[in-house]
């Protein structure tokens, strides 16, 4: 009797251990899984990321943020007019969605519909819109009410030779100021001064290819501070500008998007949004 | 009589004994990063410095120089292969790590894309256990 209770206490205790060390080891497992679940979550960072270099790579603009406690100092560089990327980024959406999501298994939708057209369309710091349309060959850069620039500096440089040109009426009382410097086949040539905001103030630069380059920088389409351009050639300029804006909101993005989505689904995960940096 | 009962009964559960030894040492009692999980880390990790160290670059100008370092400096028991294609998924590059053979029977893939001079391109690296070693 005594051999029997010692038995079973011996096979309860060995009983026990085992059931210990199932559970251990089923523990261990659910440590694999729980880390192996968020993996999704970095191939999703990729997806996004990888899909904002490419757009960024096949559309343009060049576009560089910069903040201090002060200002913030957005620049952006490209041709004028854009080239019209139609084609491009239906063939781009085509790949994403078809060979690139299937070789990594995931489901993925891009929305572009909002840059058709070949338009290039970002949203920048939450606040400010740039478009630049490859058919009617101008952009634009404003926001809702008054971008709030205390300044433009912008780089225009071109083959042709310079014809006439009807330049901007400067004021000295004016709130923005403005410095523009044109390079050509006819040389270089800088203006600066300062205009007035809230209204509109224009300037138009004649080539010898026929072409005209108007810019407007003031209340235009609506907006108060803002920089519109356009040139009617047939060869696109190279076009740099920057703008001084005030201090970028702390609790608002510090970056650019396309006014284009994407969504991505793999596996638990579920990410959707606009495409950016 | 009693004597044999006894030896029976402890020739039991010396039994139970070993075979809860055996299977406890089969289990992994200690907790480790998932080999697949940490793999996978790696290949992404991988296809991450090729993009911006600029060795894709260098790779699609047709230098695999910075490439077959950067999988030399891989740790020895890894195996690992990349693989660049085209848009329409025809391999048009591939540059395996020096010492590896066949493909392991657990392989972590990971995959990227990228734009050079207006072309898509996609990046694959697929990684594994090297037989025999670690």
């Amino acid at each position: 009797m005594k051999g029997f209770i010692m038995m079973v206490v011996s096979v309860a205790l060995i009983s026990l251990l085992v059931v210990f060390a199932a559970s251990l080891h089923e523990s261990h497992l659910e440590m694999e899984r729980a880390l192996a679940k968020p993996q999704a979550l970095d191939y999703a960072a990729f997806f996004f990321d990888d899909t904002a270099d490419s757009l960024n790579s096949l559309l343009g603009p060049e576009i560089a943020l910069n903040k201090t406690n002060a200002t913030t100092t957005l620049k952006i560089s490209g041709l004028l007019p854009v080239k019209n990327s139609s084609a491009d980024l239906a063939q781009y959406e085509t790949f994403l969605e078809g060979r690139f999501a299937n070789q990594t298994g995931a489901l993925a939708d891009a929305n572009f519909s909002n840059m058709s057209g070949g338009r290039v369309s970002l949203i920048i710091n939450e606040k400010y819109f740039y478009s630049a349309d490859p058919a009617s060959k101008d952009m634009i850069f404003s926001a809702q009410n008054s971008t709030n620039a205390s300044s433009y500096s912008l780089v225009v440089t071109t083959d042709f030779a310079r014809g006439n040109y009807v330049p901007f009426n400067f004021s000295s009382g004016g709130d923005l100021a403005v410095d523009i410097r044109f390079s050509d086949a006819s040389g270089s040539m800088v203006w600066s001064g300062k205009v007035y905001s809230n209204q509109q103030n224009r300037m138009d630069m004649n080539y010898s290819d026929g072409s005209t380059l108007s810019i407007e920088i003031g209340r235009t389409h609506g907006s108060d501070g803002s920089l519109w351009m356009r040139n009617t050639g047939a060869s696109p300029a190279e076009v740099s500008w920057s703008a001084i804006l005030p201090k970028a909101d702390s609790d608002k993005r510090f970056g650019y998007e396309y006014n284009a989505s994407l969504s991505y689904v793999q596996g638990p995960i579920r990410v959707a949004r606009r495409i950016g940096r | 009589m009693k004597a044999f009962v006894m030896t029976m009964d402890a020739m039991v559960a010396v039994s139970f004994m070993l075979t809860a030894m055996i299977m406890l040492s089969a289990m992994s009692l200690e907790p480790s990063a998932p080999r697949g999980a940490y793999m996978k880390e790696m290949t992404l990790d991988l296809l991450s410095v090729i993009e911006k160290s600029g060795t894709l670059g260098n790779l699609m100008d047709g230098n695999s120089t910075g490439i077959r370092s950067l999988l030399e400096a891989t740790p020895d028991q890894v195996c690992m292969s990349v693989y660049i294609a085209n848009s329409t998924g025809q391999t048009i590059a591939v540059i395996p790590k020096n010492g590896c053979g066949a493909l392991g029977s657990e392989v972590q893939v990971a995959s990227r894309h990228f734009v050079y001079y207006g072309q898509l391109y996609m990046l694959k690296a697929e990684s594994w256990r090297k037989e025999g070693v670690g």
